[in-house]
């Protein structure tokens, strides 16, 4: 016969980020870069088949109905973000609403986002990313996968200073190590997970 | 020590004193020094020794091309070997050796090569250290390196850090001089965004050196004013001290920045160096000419030196070359030189000219001899005189400075290093760039001869840049010049006839006149072949002061114009680029990127020693009681889950899950076997082939859902499963709906093995874990703690024991598996890392890329009655069937065993028949996988062997040809422990 | 150091982005095709010394995969397009 688990230990999340370097680092006076460690909350990776107009609807009803905005990642794929965790069975309602338009494959743990920004945030990226960071060429709401270094990452642009930059969970330690380096020039301020 | 410094004059801060050391003498001299002109200040001319001939030389030039003033600067991790003097900014502090000299600069044993100079021309290597051959490695190898080279490298660690970025713009200018700025300003003006690079600290070019007026103002103001305006333009990036080396595909340059090279103590915060990658949608080459030498004896006598390097020295250093200089000339330009140094109050001693005549605007007090060659120089260490020729006779004049201009080499290479070839511009007598798209050649670099040229080309070129680019664009340049002079060279001087002594063209390799002559009547008279018959042209500054002389001696040697001698190839680094500024942060651990498992932190705490697996950290034992070699650590593991229950970390393994309405379709053509009719809630283990035929990957797949399937791959295969399943789902069936998603960091999974694994278990999960409600292969997705947390649970067995894989939200990954551990203790549960894995698969004969090895087929792994015979397609279906793969004689899985328990075997090696003598065509097969049971007592291994299922039990012998060993062996079935697989069905 | 390679999705990219697989040329055979189609469809290639489509993956970026013409001698790129346009044939 089954036991439902008492098992009185507390099941806590440890962020992706726990333990990275953070504080006042590298050139002093005013930071030129501010980096942060995200809330790990909901991150849901959105299939659709590439080119479905309709599907595309529903990922932006859904976007805002979640108080955020679609990140695309990809020809009919897109992350949807941010800071509160959301239930399994959240997910599975969401699911079935947009199925089979979309389905969903829930990334919360997966994929980790960090916050970049600061008026030296172009010329800081500008080290890990070939692509034109100009407001010009990348302009707000702008989001795209790319090699961050040597791993690809997903940057998106909130406003002419920041960036958002989610990357696999496995990834995400090195590529804030990668990220503190390239920001030392200019002084950083680091902020781990909360 | 007498001071060559002048009493005015120079961008130099006279008010501040640096102190530096070379070869170990205290010296001083000013910010805006480089090292050579410090060392010429000082009355310091000898500053190397050549590659072969170990001759004394001093510094050539003032620039990039310098081929004779190189040093080691630095100490420790610091030390920089081959560094031009002209290019090192002096810095307090500053330490600097020669090199190629012992046991000093001033008296080098390596002088006496000059005595051996008949058996060092053309082609020597080729020709000697031959015979006898058996000397060739005690003897002429070790002299050889000895003898190469010419700095020497640190192996200290260098302490100092090295980036890369990216930078994109409209127009890159390429130098910033005379036409630079203009193409600068003019495009910058029109809009466009423009990055101006120039390899120099400070700016200006040439017009650093210049004296005549642009705009009524000294030639460096008017630079300074240029620059000035273009700093205070947000559309304008100004990268000094830095050099763009190369012009690569799609219009990317490669630039090196030299950010702290000019500081003793660089901050830690910066890099030292720091690599641009600049994607330029149009470029300007502003990059000058090079000022050529002549070719006469003597002339690599410290104390010669290029005019135009005379010139620079006085004027942007306050240094003169020497008390009485002389210069020799093919030009109007060293008639500046002899007026400015006049000016400055050093004396010219004459102006001696190739060329018929006398230039009328020549107003100085120097003497001019027309007609004139100096054939030869006078002087130990330095220069003392020289021996001129002329219509007059011969004569000699002393002198302790010799500036001579050649000529002006258009600085072209850029625009060459995308294969286009130069092209022989007769009237010019020069090599000019061939026509290219996206880059413009302007200035000196494009062949113009005066300095108002050079600005109207440069503006020409920056309008046309920012037109191209649909910009409306004004050319501007800095002004009009006074005092402007042609430094056109109508005829070239490629040697000087009946000179004494040797003529040196390539002064970095020691090449001179008599080995190119002597190239071409061996038969090497190719520009190709002279250059590597030679060497000219092959050292650390590329023959930027020889190349063009070489071509004009080959061209006169062989009776052809240069045209027809043409050039060899191009090639980036335009200068050389440290590996430092090449490697960037990816140094030391920075290697490669570094992926962590969600369980790293729980296995570090239960003491885990880990393994590099790709880019993955895997734990591989996890060491306890003071066990000190990893066979306990490995045998307690094994022994321990096969009686108890292990935890072991699997999130590395690749996770995918799938979509769609067509997903069970997809899944059919990607795998052997059928997956169309896997009921929701079970696993089954796959096999995926290439279209070759031969295994790729196998692993797990389940159905979670209706149109939801979840598959895992091998850790090593994760990235090229989902990459070949994107190219089916994408480039062969576009037309099914199927959907990939990556899900390898979502989750943290973990195997719990063992016979008390399920009561384990039972204690976290809230549904019934029976047998019966929880069969093996169930899949399903399961809540934890009393509804506190979901998981996802797979009864599947890589061990052989009872066994499942919980898969947890990555975050809660370390809860969990903490969780497990103390729901375990009393059981006896303990962790178990990849080591232990290896283990027990091979005891339970379950397969892995050691078996999957590229050339095996499902038959060979006993895998023939998966492979479907009803689907009309998967991949690798067409070529499976192939003759050669059905062979029933290939090599087929069997399991060996020594015939001596206390015996081991390794590895890859062979099987032979017992009594065969070894060789490739009697080896039945190879050891494929292999390692010590502790369950069993004796090392045991999985082996592909010739009718190996029906030679259960034959002795064999097994021969490690690496180190010949024979081990008396025993074949036998592959499943060594519980081959009935009771336990899985507990 | 370069080669861009503009991804019809995502705009210029260097080629370190990219993973290169192949000739784009060879049609996969129908099932049930003679053994000497699937052969040559496996093993032979052409080295044209001249323009050749290629299939280039996405892999740091969109993870699309894609048709690249190009040239093997200038590296001048002629088009790029998503793979799963060509399929139909």
């Amino acid at each position: 016969m089954s036991e439902v688990s008492q098992m009185d230990v507390a099941i806590l999340s440890r962020p992706a980020l726990a333990g990275v370097k953070t504080g006042r680092l590298g050139a002093s006076g005013a930071a030129g870069i501010r980096l942060e460690a995200l809330p790990e909350g909901f991150l849901l990776h959105l299939l659709a088949k590439p080119g479905d107009g309709a599907a595309a609807g529903k990922a932006e009803a859904l976007a805002s109905r979640l108080g955020t905005v679609l990140r695309k990642t990809a020809p009919g794929q897109w992350y949807v973000a941010g800071g509160r965790e959301m239930p399994a069975a959240e997910v599975r309602t969401i699911e079935a609403e947009l199925l089979p338009a979309i389905a969903i494959s829930d990334q919360s743990h997966g994929r980790v986002r960090i916050g970049a920004s600061g008026p030296a945030v172009e010329s800081m990226l500008a080290k890990l990313m070939a692509a034109d960071l100009s407001l010009k060429a990348f302009p707000e709401g702008h989001g795209t996968t790319l090699f961050a270094g040597h791993v690809a990452a997903h940057a998106q642009r909130f406003s002419a200073d920041r960036f958002e930059i989610t990357i696999l969970r496995g990834f995400a330690a090195d590529l804030w190590g990668s990220l503190i380096e390239a920001s030392l020039e200019f002084g950083v301020e680091a902020t781990g997970p909360a | 020590m007498s001071s060559y410094r002048l009493s005015r004059g120079g961008a130099i801060d006279r008010s501040q004193s640096l102190s530096f050391t070379f070869d170990g003498r205290a010296l001083t001299g000013h910010p805006g020094d480089t090292l050579a002109s410090a060392l010429l200040a000082n009355g310091i001319g000898l500053m190397g020794r050549s590659f072969k001939y170990h001759r004394p030389r001093g510094v050539l030039t003032a620039g990039a091309a310098e081929p004779n003033a190189l040093v080691t600067i630095g100490r420790g991790g610091r030390t920089e070997p081959n560094t031009r003097a002209t290019m090192a900014e002096l810095y307090a502090g500053m330490e600097a050796v020669s090199q190629n000299r012992w046991p000093s600069l001033d008296w080098d044993i390596g002088s006496l090569n000059s005595l051996l100079s008949p058996f060092l021309g053309a082609g020597f290597y080729y020709k000697t250290f031959m015979w006898p051959g058996a000397l060739w490695e005690k003897l002429y190898e070790p002299f050889i390196r000895r003898a190469a080279g010419l700095g020497k490298a640190s192996y200290e660690a260098d302490p100092d850090s090295y980036e890369k970025a990216w930078a994109h713009c409209d127009v890159l200018v390429i130098g910033s001089g005379a036409a630079g700025l203009s193409a600068a300003l003019t495009a910058a003006r029109a809009g466009a965004e423009v990055i101006i690079a120039d390899e120099k600290a400070a700016a200006g070019g040439s017009l650093l050196s210049e004296t005549s007026l642009i705009g009524g103002k000294p030639a460096h103001e008017a630079a300074q004013n240029a620059l000035a305006e273009l700093a205070a333009m947000p559309n304008v990036r100004i990268l000094t001290r830095t050099t763009v080396f190369g012009w690569f595909d799609s219009q990317v340059f490669g630039a090196v920045e030299r950010v702290q090279k000019h500081v003793a103590l660089p901050d830690p915060n910066r890099p030292v160096e720091r690599l641009w990658r600049i994607v330029a949608k149009q470029a300007v080459l502003a990059s000058g000419a090079e000022e050529r030498p002549i070719v006469f004896g003597g002339n690599d006598r410290p104390g010669v030196m290029m005019a135009g390097a005379v010139r620079t020295y006085a004027n942007q250093y306050g240094v003169t070359a020497g008390r009485r200089v002389a210069l020799f000339t093919t030009n109007d330009s060293a008639y500046a030189v002899a007026a400015d140094l006049e000016k400055s109050g050093v004396e010219v001693a004459a102006i001696i000219d190739n060329r018929g005549a006398v230039p009328t605007s020549w107003t100085g007090k120097a003497r001019v001899i027309p007609g004139g060659a100096v054939t030869a120089t006078a002087g130990g260490k330095a220069l003392e005189g020289i021996t001129i020729a002329s219509g007059a006779g011969i004569e000699t004049l002393e002198v302790d400075a010799l500036g001579m201009s050649g000529g002006w080499s258009p600085v072209i290479h850029l625009a060459c290093h995308r294969g286009g070839k130069p092209v022989w511009d007769a009237a010019k007598s020069a090599f000019l760039a061939p026509a290219v798209k996206g880059l413009i050649v302007a200035g000196g670099a494009k062949g113009d001869l005066t300095l108002s040229e050079a600005m109207l080309s440069g503006a020409a070129a920056g309008a046309s840049a920012a037109e191209a680019l649909g910009l409306k664009a004004e050319p501007a340049t800095l002004g009009a010049v006074e005092g402007d002079l042609s430094i056109a060279t109508p005829t070239p001087l490629w040697s000087v006839k009946g000179f004494k002594g040797k003529a040196f063209v390539d002064y970095q390799n020691d090449v001179h006149h008599k080995d190119l002559t002597q190239s071409v009547r061996e038969g090497y008279g190719d520009v190709e072949l002279a250059k590597r018959y030679t060497t000219n042209g092959m050292a650390t500054d590329q023959g930027k002061l020889s190349n063009v002389n070489a071509i004009g001696i080959l061209a006169e040697a062989r009776g052809v114009t240069p045209a027809e001698v043409g050039t060899t190839t191009f090639r980036p680094f335009y200068t050389p680029v440290s590996f430092g500024a090449l490697a960037g942060t990816g140094r030391g651990k920075h290697f490669q990127p570094v992926r962590q498992s969600p369980l790293h932190g729980w296995a570090k705490k239960n003491g885990a020693v880990f393994v590099e697996t790709g880019l993955w950290y895997r734990s591989s034992w996890f060491p306890r009681n003071g066990e000190t070699s990893w066979r306990e650590s490995v045998d307690r593991e094994v022994l321990n889950t096969r009686v108890n229950a292990g935890l072991c970390d699997v999130s590395t393994l690749g996770k995918i899950e799938i979509y769609g309405a067509d997903a069970a379709e997809f899944l059919n053509r990607v795998y052997v076997n059928a997956f169309a009719k896997l009921p929701v809630g079970k696993a089954r283990y796959g096999l995926m082939l290439r279209e070759d035929g031969m295994i790729y990957d196998d692993g797990t797949t389940s159905r979670l859902g209706e149109n939801h399937y979840f598959m895992t791959t091998t850790t090593a295969l994760a990235a090229g499963v989902m990459t070949h399943l994107e190219f089916c789902a994408q480039a062969l069936w576009p037309e099914l709906d199927v959907r990939l998603a990556s899900a390898t960091d979502q989750w943290a999974q973990m195997a719990i093995a063992g016979p008390k694994s399920r009561q384990i278990l039972q204690r976290i999960v809230d549904e019934d874990l029976s047998d019966a409600n929880f069969p093996f292969l169930g899949a399903k997705t399961v809540s934890l703690f009393g509804g506190r947390l979901e998981g996802r649970l797979f009864r599947i067995s890589f061990s052989g024991e009872l066994a499942y894989e919980l898969a947890v939200p990555a975050g809660y990954g370390e809860a969990v598996a903490d969780a497990l551990m103390e729901a375990g203790k009393a059981d006896g549960i303990q962790p178990y890392g990849v080591e232990a894995l290896g283990v027990m698969r091979i005891e339970k004969g379950h397969i892995t890329h050691n078996e999957i090895n590229g050339r095996v087929t499902p038959g060979d792994l006993g895998f023939a009655k998966m492979v479907s015979s009803t689907k009309p397609d998967f991949i690798g279906k067409g070529m499976l069937f192939r003759e050669g793969l059905q062979d029933p004689k290939r090599p087929r899985l069997v399991g060996v065993k020594p015939l001596d328990p206390a015996a081991g075997f390794k590895t890859g090696s062979h099987i032979l028949k017992k009594g065969v003598q070894p060789s490739l065509e009697a080896s039945a097969g190879y050891v494929t996988s292999s390692a010590y049971s502790p369950v069993l007592g004796h090392t045991i291994g999985l082996a592909l062997v010739v009718d190996g299922p029906e030679r259960h039990g034959e002795e064999v012998q097994i021969y490690n040809a690496l180190r010949g060993e024979f081990t008396a062996g025993l074949l036998c079935d592959p499943v060594f422990v519980d081959p009935r697989n009771e336990k899985l069905h507990v | 150091m370069a080669s861009l390679i503009t991804c019809p999705h995502c705009g210029q990219r260097p080629k370190e982005e990219y993973t290169i697989k192949g000739d784009a040329g060879p049609k996969r055979p129908a099932p049930g095709a003679p053994e000497r189609e699937w052969f040559d469809y496996v093993y032979q290639r052409d080295n044209p010394r001249g323009t050749l489509q290629e299939f280039w993956h996405h892999s740091g970026g969109c993870r699309r995969w894609l048709v690249v013409t190009r040239d093997t001698v200038t590296h001048e790129v002629f088009s790029v397009s998503d793979a799963s346009e060509r399929a139909a044939s």
